[in-house]
């Protein structure tokens, strides 16, 4: 059975990766560790009067922002590593948004299922299910494995 | 582990408890089979100065749930057999809560471990994405939800 993990860098996802792998991986199951990260924000440029190119600004934000990817695609292929899980690591920056870019990811690997945490980095801590979990929950075409913690 | 798969009279609860045991179920889990039967729905009756108590019609109504309940326990548990095995039906009476509070507390009574849902089940509502039973559970329940779909 091919499965998607959907992570990003949050405990969440880290939770929700181990407890699939303790509770539910199979041997044979091949799995696909995606993240999709959205495009940074980079600074708006004006040219008014002196204005400058930000390229210094742009290449930290740059920087940063594969620096973070890097550390995920570090800490993943580690756990998958030492897990000895047949896996593909997928760490990519998208223009959709983060469900969209999951759920095509899904159909282009042909995943089987989708496993992912409640919630992950966003601000608002109140909800109970994350806008990324609840956009693939309801447009996924397999079936999705929505992993909570037992401290949730 | 202890897996709950929820059913109700669907094909695609019969899928989805179809697909559990073909790709997910690892031996030494434990799975519980639920359903949550109806509440009779008994007709209402008025005392009007010779009326009678409707009791055929309530035994009529309960006798429905009950068959409905048979019904669902002879179908799963020999579809288990079929498949060869080894799954438990349990039957769950809500006490006027919607099917998902039912459920909802049965896997915290339980210590369940996993439970495991259909999209949509028996709702007349066919163009929602996610039935209600299954958004409950989602936004509910203490414990990881399987949201199965066809494929």
């Amino acid at each position: 059975m091919k499965v998607l993990i959907a992570v990003d860098p949050s405990d969440i996802a880290e939770k929700a990766f181990d407890w699939y792998f303790k509770n539910i991986h199979k041997e044979g199951n091949e799995v696909y560790v995606c993240h999709e990260a959205e495009q940074p924000d980079l600074p708006t440029v004006f040219f008014a009067g002196g204005a400058s190119f930000p390229a210094a600004e742009i290449g930290r934000i740059m920087t940063d922002h594969n620096k973070k990817k890097n550390e995920l695609e570090n800490t993943y292929t580690m756990k998958c590593k030492s897990y000895k899980i047949k896996h593909h690591i997928d760490i990519e920056t998208t223009q959709d948004k983060p469900g969209v870019a999951i759920c095509k990811k899904a159909e282009k690997v042909h995943a089987n299922m989708i496993v992912m945490g409640t919630r992950g980095m966003g601000a608002i801590r109140r909800t109970v299910l994350g806008s990324v979990s609840d956009y693939v929950l309801h447009h996924s075409k397999v079936p999705v494995l929505i992993c909570r913690g037992q401290d949730q | 582990m202890k897996v709950v798969l929820c059913v109700d009279g669907s094909t695609s609860a019969e899928e989805a408890f179809s697909w559990y045991f073909r790709s997910f179920h690892t031996q030494g889990n434990e799975v519980l089979a639920v359903y949550v039967g109806n509440q009779p729905h008994l007709p209402s009756f008025v005392f009007y100065e010779e009326a009678v108590f409707p009791k055929e019609e309530f035994q009529r109504a309960v006798q429905k749930c009950k068959s409905k309940m048979e019904e669902m326990k002879a179908k799963y548990l020999s579809k288990a057999k079929a498949m060869q095995v080894n799954c438990q039906f349990r039957v769950l009476v809500g006490d006027g809560g919607s099917p998902g509070e039912t459920l909802a507390s049965f896997l915290e009574s339980e210590n369940a471990d996993l439970v495991i849902v259909g999209s949509r089940g028996m709702g007349k509502i066919r163009r929602t994405v996610l039935g209600s039973v299954s958004d409950f559970l989602v936004h509910h329940a203490k414990v990881p939800v399987l949201v199965f779909r066809e494929e």
